[in-house]
Order: structure tokens, then sequence, then C-alpha cells
């Protein structure tokens, strides 16, 4: 199938399903998707910092927070316009990451994620204790919804398309990423830093811009989540929750850009499905994660082309006439 | 007041030191950070509400077979989380790790209920040296987490087991070379770890009362303490516990009772930025 | 191209699992008689780390339903209650209420956490359900929600309890404030802080501690070393037993006057004979005056084997208040349950006499306790308005 049809016909049934969802789907799961769709916004910042650029980073959901809480001081307290408050979000969060990736990029490898560690502790008891710019232990509420002009999104629907409007211009922005220089930079510091710095990478400060553009991720993220729920607090963005989002790259894959899709859809939406085996469910699902791990270590989108792969050998071994060269199977792209 | 919170950050930084203990062990031997080391620390928690009030059995016995549980606990757990991904790339064994630690929990919570449960204390009584006042069972954990220090050193450094969990933990293929049996030895080590931080677990139920999070930020500040301590070595465990300890309790009642959790992990994160490897040093270096 | 179809596939595939997902969701049973059983919808902690205090309330929820269909239903129908779990987040709590919004309630009982009760706000306002919260921040009545009903009795009026039985009853001068970094917490110690200032006995010392902590001895030497003459305190149940113990292990005897968890059987049983002579502002204990209140600990405790404390006491009350303002309704018209809730007045409960006012702030009164015994004895009673 040439280029232009492909690209035609995947866009139809992104619109399909953009038409479709909010007319067949309660409040309720629709809260769920576009909960679902800011997640993935900062499980796609961990792709950035992580499965391109290898490097490990538990601070992404401190990240999230900063993004909602500057978003909600500013509409709250400075009636600033959504708008610029969605904009300075993205701006603030980046330059906090970019400032702390100054610092903590001197360390090498684990230890980077280790200080991670101590970032989204730190940040998360910045929000619970910061009474007078935070609200303390009381968040903030009240938040406005988002709104350009005189048009207000203030249902759950309208959420859904504006959500949905930013998760796909992000999406295609990190897909141009990994295929520009600059990702490949990225993915040249994961495979080896000693040797993309030999070929002129500047590890550190490529390894910054990540950081920052992860941050940035998480930071409109978090300006989203905060117009969405229209309160925040402090116990929503812990590191347990980043840990999640570590679960949920590395369950879909973390190579490719579905990986993200797949594995934050579905441990976002599992949970509503099986929701009759309410006590279970984190028991099923921590379970679920080991043994996941065991068996599909590359995500499931990696099983995924080893379950492609497979298919192809049996086909080629078996004689199948179309085509005797190998596939070359690149990793890249 | 002061001699009150050295002896409480003391008490505190032991807490911290049986987890980083146990951290270590498994980084020592398999190069992974194990999540789940704070749930180990709430098994034994668990085990002993069992063991002792439950079951009636007496204290030595408890303890006994706390220990043979705990391990058992540890190889399993081995098995489950690390041995299947051996040879994976280790965030996947992270990963695992995270899991089991939430399993775990909800695990916890669904056998034992989700109230919290008291343990009755092996040595009662609360002891009293001029103005600072500690539970006579602190003074036990104190002593009885010397005394596994002591053991996990004299089997690493002076028996034939403990040179070869250490040679496994050095390089594992070349452990394999000369014969060792690999899959033993990180069983082995994983056992101890758990036994460790278990047995702690067990002495700590009648102070703290026994929860499924009583493992969660005390296993990640006792993550703190080794990373302070130095991932290489079980004596840079303890000694970055009672600092942190020292630190938590010190800045709780100096600087803020609310930060004081915040300033531990930034003293984390100072730690690493002065001193990466710990004060003790890391003994195995990074593989390039 | 391979890896181009794959991401196609993989889109496909999720939008499948969205339709499919959200449509299996959509089916609501619409229109039926007044023969179907009446839902009443619970939020509530069932996993997690506070899913002790989720489970008392649905203990609570249960038990009253339960009475109430034995005694033939409200308006001839009977009623059911549909749990969802909140997971113990602020998210959780909204993604549960929205769930029970589309199922076709009449009436959302609302968990104890108020930061989850004041995040629920904006979907309560939007679904246009009546909720009645167990929470008692005083920010909930700020959120001014029509439909949001706090039956419990806020901090404005425990807190201010708590500390002019201090000064007035106990003649304590000199307080020290201990208490957690939570919602609930932080507002009850500010009310109790304005209380003890207009009452000309300011606190000499305001310390807090997050929820988890273990080790309160940073707070209690600092007490110890103050010079206070007693201390107000506010915390979960597991903190209180701890703070409890370590308090008089470190050999501090003054008077403690804590929050209601200090009275319930857990953190009693916790701190066993540290516990003695502590004083509680409470919504509940099971040694309660009030005879109804008698009869719920009594049938609690032989239902489910374990003592009722305060959090199941409120269940027990919201399931009561739900059914009476059906009742009062004559349907489940959701307007017309809305005005009927918020007529209620001199509802007895077992907690409390219940009367919602214009801020839709239905709690009047609360206990103060002490510890003798180690059972909670009731030893005066404060109405608050």
């Amino acid at each position: 199938m040439s280029k232009k049809a492909f690209w035609l016909v995947a866009g139809l049934l992104a619109a399909v399903a953009a038409a479709v969802i909010p007319s067949v789907a309660s409040n309720y799961m629709l809260r769920v998707v576009n909960m679902t769709m800011i997640t993935y916004i900062c499980v796609l910042s961990l792709f950035i910092v992580f499965g391109m650029a290898g490097q490990i980073s538990f601070a992404q959901s401190g990240f999230w927070g900063v993004g909602a809480y500057i978003t909600a001081i500013l509409t709250t307290k400075l009636h600033v316009s959504p708008l610029a408050a969605l904009g300075a979000s993205a701006v603030g969060t980046a330059f906090l990451a970019a400032l702390l990736g100054l610092a903590l990029f001197r360390l090498r490898g684990h230890y980077f994620g280790f200080s991670t560690i101590g970032v989204v502790m730190i940040l998360n008891g910045i929000f619970q204790n910061w009474k007078p710019v935070t609200g303390g232990a009381d968040g903030i509420a009240n938040i406005p919804s988002f709104g350009i002009g005189t048009f207000e999104f203030g249902t759950e629907t309208s959420n859904f398309y504006l959500i949905l409007a930013v998760v796909i211009i992000i999406s295609i922005v990190t897909w141009i990423l990994r295929h520009s220089p600059l990702g490949r930079s990225f993915m040249a510091i994961r495979d080896n830093e000693i040797a993309a710095n030999c070929m002129g990478v500047n590890s550190y400060l490529t390894k910054n811009i990540a950081f920052a553009l992860a941050g940035m991720y998480c930071g409109i993220a978090g300006s989203l989540f905060a117009f969405l729920a229209n309160y925040i607090s402090a116990t929503t963005f812990t590191f347990t929750q980043s840990a999640l989002y570590l679960v949920m790259l590395m369950l879909g894959g973390y190579n490719s850009l579905p990986g993200p899709i797949i594995g934050t859809t579905l441990l976002m939406l599992l949970p509503e499905w099986v929701r009759f085996l309410q006590e279970y469910i984190l028991l099923i699902y921590g379970l679920g994660v080991m043994v996941l791990m065991v068996v599909m270590p590359d995500g499931l989108v990696g099983g995924g082309k080893k379950l492609y792969e497979y298919i192809q050998n049996r086909r080629r071994r078996n004689g199948w006439p179309n085509g005797v060269a190998g596939s070359a199977s690149n990793d890249l792209g | 007041m002061v001699w009150q919170l050295i002896i409480a950050g003391l008490a505190m930084g032991i807490v911290y030191g049986l987890v980083a203990m146990g951290f270590v062990l498994i980084w020592r031997a398999v190069g992974v950070v194990n999540f789940a080391q704070g749930e180990f620390l709430m098994l034994g928690g668990f085990v002993a509400f069992t063991l002792i009030e439950m079951a009636g059995l007496p204290v030595g016995l408890s303890l006994g077979l706390c220990a043979l549980i705990m391990g058992l606990a540890g190889v399993v757990f081995h098995f489950v989380t690390y041995w299947p991904l051996r040879k994976s790339w280790d965030i996947t064994v992270i990963i695992s790790t995270i899991g089991a630690s939430i399993a775990l929990k909800e695990t916890a919570t669904l056998v034992w209920g989700p109230a919290p449960l008291g343990v009755k204390p092996i040595v009662p009584g609360i002891a009293k040296f001029g103005s600072v006042f500690i539970d006579w069972q602190f003074i036990l954990t104190i002593g009885i987490a010397a005394l596994l220090m002591a053991a996990v050193f004299f089997l690493l450094e002076k028996t034939y087991l403990g040179h070869i969990l250490q040679a496994t933990a050095q390089d594992q293929y070349a452990a394999s070379l000369i014969g060792i049996p690999v899959v033993l030895a990180t069983g082995l080590t994983f056992a101890i770890s758990a036994l460790i931080t278990g047995v702690g677990g067990l002495l700590l139920a009648p102070i703290f009362f026994v929860t499924s999070t009583m493992g969660s930020v005390t296993g990640l500040k006792a993550f703190a303490a080794v990373i302070i301590g130095g991932f290489g070595s079980v004596e840079g465990a303890i000694i970055g516990g009672i600092l942190v300890g020292m630190v938590d309790t010190f800045s709780g009642a100096y600087i803020s009772t609310t930060y004081r959790d915040a300033i531990v992990f930034l003293c984390l994160i100072l730690a690493l930025i002065v001193r990466p490897q710990g004060i003790f040093g890391e003994k195995i270096s990074e593989k390039v | 191209m391979n890896k181009k179809w794959l991401l196609v596939l993989s889109v496909i595939m999720v939008m499948v699992f969205l339709v499919a997902g959200c449509s299996s969701q959509k089916s609501t049973t619409s229109g039926e008689q007044a023969k179907a059983p009446i839902k009443i919808g619970v939020v509530t902690t069932l996993t997690g780390e506070r899913a002790l205090t989720g489970q008392y309330t649905k203990n609570g929820v249960l038990m009253a339903i339960d009475e109430i269909n034995k005694q033939g239903g409200v308006n001839g129908s009977k009623l059911e209650a549909v749990f969802e779990d909140d997971n113990g987040s602020d998210a959780g709590a909204v993604n549960a209420f929205n769930k029970l919004a589309s199922s076709n309630v009449a009436v959302v009982i609302g968990p104890i956490y108020s930061t989850m009760d004041l995040a629920m706000s904006p979907s309560i306002k939007k679904a246009e359900i009546p909720t009645l919260v167990i929470g008692s921040s005083n920010d909930i009545a700020k959120q001014k929600n029509p439909w949001m009903f706090q039956s419990r009795t806020p901090d404005a009026i425990s807190a201010k309890a708590i500390a002019k039985f201090a000064v007035e009853n106990l003649h304590l001068k000199k307080l020290a404030i201990l208490h957690d970094t939570d919602n609930f917490a932080s507002g009850a110690a500010e009310v109790a802080t304005k209380t003890l200032e207009e009452l000309k006995a300011p606190p000499v010392l305001t310390l807090s501690y997050n929820t988890g902590d273990k080790d309160f001895t940073p707070q209690l030497a600092k007490i110890k070393a103050s010079g206070a003459d007693g201390v107000l305190a506010w915390s979960q149940q597991v903190e209180a037993g701890l703070i409890m113990k370590q308090m008089r292990g470190l050999g501090i005897t003054i008077p403690l006057i804590g929050s209601n968890s200090y009275v319930t059987k857990i953190a009693i049983d916790l701190a066993k004979e540290n516990a003695e002579g502590v004083y509680s502002v409470a919504d509940y204990v099971t040694t309660t005056p009030v005879p109804k209140g008698q009869n719920f600990a009594k049938n609690y405790k032989e239902k489910y084997k374990i003592d009722s404390e305060f959090n199941s006491a409120m269940g027990y009350d919201a399931a009561y208040l739900a059914a009476e303002a059906i009742k009062k309704a004559g349907s489940t018209d959701k307007n017309k349950v809305r005005e009927a809730m918020a007529s209620i007045k001199d509802f007895v409960g077992v907690a409390t006499t219940y009367s919602f006012d214009a801020n839709n702030i239905g709690g009047t009164s609360v206990w103060i306790v002490q510890v003798k015994n180690g059972q909670p004895q009731v030893i005066q009673a404060v109405k608050g308005r």
C-alpha cells in the first residue's frame, strides 16, 4: 500500500474513533478515557527520557504535579487565562527539569535514577506541606476549566476532544523526534554513552534536553489534569505513580511508539473492566506485572514482534513463495 | 532532649539498617535494586503476629521459625522475580520487584485483614537511663541486629560459602566456569537478605504495630541509607541506616517535623552529588 | 512498512478496546417501577492502604440497609447498596462516583476522606445526584455545592469543642498541638488554634507529622521540653495508638485530648495501658449513651464479631439519612430527594442528631470521651448548634 493511502486509512480510523467514542461512552467511561490520555502523555515523557535516551527517571509524576500546581495556582490565585497557564506549565516544568538535570546528570547510569527517587519524594513533600502556595493537605479547589476566548471546555466530552488533540500533536512530535538526528543521539546515548561521546554527541547536554523535554510533556499533562479535575491535591503525585508509568512503558514496549499507547491503555482500562473483582484488582495487577516481565520482557509490542517474526519464519521454512531474502528487522523506527 | 533524640535516631537507624542490609546483599549478588525489600520487613511482622499472637508459640521458637520462613520466602522470591529474568535487562527485574511489592502488600491485606495488628514484645517495658527512655525491645533489636551484621560479615569474609557468594556476586559467568552453582549462590543470597529484614520485622512488630504499609516509606528511606552508606558493603548499609535515622530524627526536631522525609531525600541527592559511591564505596566497579 | 502496520494495528486494537469497554458500561436500566430496588451508591476504600476505614464504612451501610429492608424498605421498595472502590485516591473517588452516577443510583454516600470529597464535588455538581459525604473538613461546606451534603459534624464544631474542653474543663493553659498533615487534621488544628487564642490560651507549640510516620520522638521530645501542660492531637488510628504509646513511653504524663481515632478499639488495643486516661472528642463510641447507638454497637458486634467505631457509625447513619430523604420525597426523583434531604431536621442517628442547615451540614454534636479501664466512657455532650 502506498504511503499516502496508508496514512489516509489510519487518519480515517482515528477520525471514526474520535467521533464514536463520546457518543457511546458514559460520562464515567469518558473520564477514564481522559485520564488514560493524560497518563499516556506522562508515559510518553518516560519514553523519551528512558526508552530513547536510556535514563531511568522516577521523577515524572513529580513533574506532572508541578505542571498541575502551576496551572492551578495561576488560574485560581492570579486569574491568568487558561491558555497562558497551559503554556506556563509546559515551560515552567521544562525549566525545572532542565535545572535539576544540570545538577543530576553528572551522575552516571543508575545513580541518576536513584536521585530521581529523591526528587519525586521531595516534590511530594513540598506539595503536601507548603500550605501558602500549594494549599498543603487541602489541595487547590475550584480550578476553572480550560477555555479559549469565550469557549469553555467544561464537559467531559469537550475535554475529550481537547486532550485528544494534544495527544495527537504530542505523539506526532515524538514520532518526528524519534526519526530525527536529535532522537538518534538520544538512542546513541542509551546504547553506549561513551561511544556516543566519541562520535561527537555531547551526552551531558543531550541528556538534559531529553529530561527537559520529558518534563515539558509532564507539565502539559499536569495542566490538562488540573483543568479536567478542577481539584488537585498532593496525594496524586507520588513515587508509586511514577513507578506505574515505568510499568506501563515496559509493559507496552519501551522501544517503539505503539508501546506506550498499548501499555497505558491496558493498565488504565483493565481495572475498569474487572471492577467486579474489586478487592483483588491490585493483587492481580502486581502478579500480572511479574508474570508479564518473565513472559514478555520486551513488552507487548516486543512480544508481538516476536510472534510476527515467528510466523514469518514458519512461513519461510514452509516455502512460502513471497520473498526468500531474510527480513532485516532493524530496531530503529 | 538531645540524648533522647540520639537514642531515638539510633533506634530508627537500626530499623533502616536492617532493611538496607537486605538491599545491599541483593545488590551485591545480582546488581539489582529490590523495590520489595520493605515488604520483607512487613512480611516478617505478619509472620511474627501469626506465630506469637495467633499460634502462641514461645519466643525463641517464633524467632527461629520466622527466620526459616523468611529464608524460604526469599528463595521463592528469587525464583519468581530474579531467576527467569537473569539474562534480561536489569530494568525488567526492577519492574518485577515493583509488581511483587504491590502483590505482597495486597496479599497481606487479604490474608490478615486491613486492621493494624499488635504483637506482644519479647522484652516488655521501658528502660530508663537518666532522662532518656527507650523500649527494652529496641535494645534487644539493636543487639540482634549487631549479631546479624557480625554473622553476615563472618559468613561473607571468613567462610568458604561466603567466598562462593562473593565470587558469584563479582562475576556470575566466571563463577560458573569454576564450577560454582550460580543458582544456589544467588538463591542463598536472596534468602539471607529476606531473613535479615524479616527478622527485623519480627523484632519491630511490637514497637510499631504491623500494617501492610509498614515497609513502604521505610523501604525508600532505607534505600537512601544504602546510597549514603555505599552500595558495596554491609557495614555501609548499617552506617548509612544510622545516619539516615539521625538525620530523620534531628531534622524532625530542629528543622521541620513535616519536611523531615523530604530532608532525608535531599541528603540522598546531596550524597549522590558529592560522593556517589557512598561512604564505604562500591566494591564492584560499574561495568562500562 | 511492517512497523507501520504494527502501529496501525495497535491503534485499531486500542480503539476497539475503548469502544468495546465503553459500550459495555453504557447499559443503564431505564424507567423502572417502584418494585425494583432503590440503589444507594457508596464510594469507599476497599483496596490499598486505607482499606480498613472503607471496610468499616461498608459494614455500617450494609447493616443499615439490612435493617431498613427488614422493616419493609422505603416507599414500598427494597434498598440495595452498590459499592465502588476509590482505591484510596482522589482520582479513584471521582471515578467511583462517576461509575455510580451512570448506574441509576438515587443517592450516593461519599468517603470519609475529605480530600476525596472535595475532589468529587465538581462531578457531583455536574451529575446532580444528592450525595452524602462523611468527611469532616470545613472546606466541604465552603464548596457551596447544593448537591453535596455533609452528614458528619464538621471540624468547626468538634475542633472548637476540644479546645474549649481543654481550657474550661481541664484548666490547661499551655497546650501543645500535634497533628497529621492531612486535610482533616490540619483543618481541625487550625480551628482549635483559633479557639485557643480566643480563650486567651494560645498553643505554646504546634507540631505536625505525615501519615505513615512511625517514630514521633522528635515531636514528643520537643513537647516534653517545652513545658506544655496538655496536648491536643488529631490522627488516624494507627498513629493515634503509636502516639499514645510513645508519649507515655517517654515519660510524658500530661493530659492528651485527641480526635475520634484515639478512642477506637484499634488505637486502644495498640496502645494498651498507655491509652488510660486519654480524652477524645468523638463522633461515636461504643459506650454511647444514645439508646439507638447502644443498639447499633450491640448488633454490629454480633453481626461482624468486631467492635464498631466512628467510620461504621457514619456509614450507618448516612444510609439511614439517605433512606429518610427518599421516603420524604416519596420518589427517587433527584430534585425531590435533594430537597427532602435538605429539609431533614432532628433526625436521631447513632452518632449524633442530624439537622441540615443552609450549608448542607447535618451533624450537630460531638461527645467528650475519656478512656477508663480500657473502655471509652462518655463524660460530656457538646452541642454545636
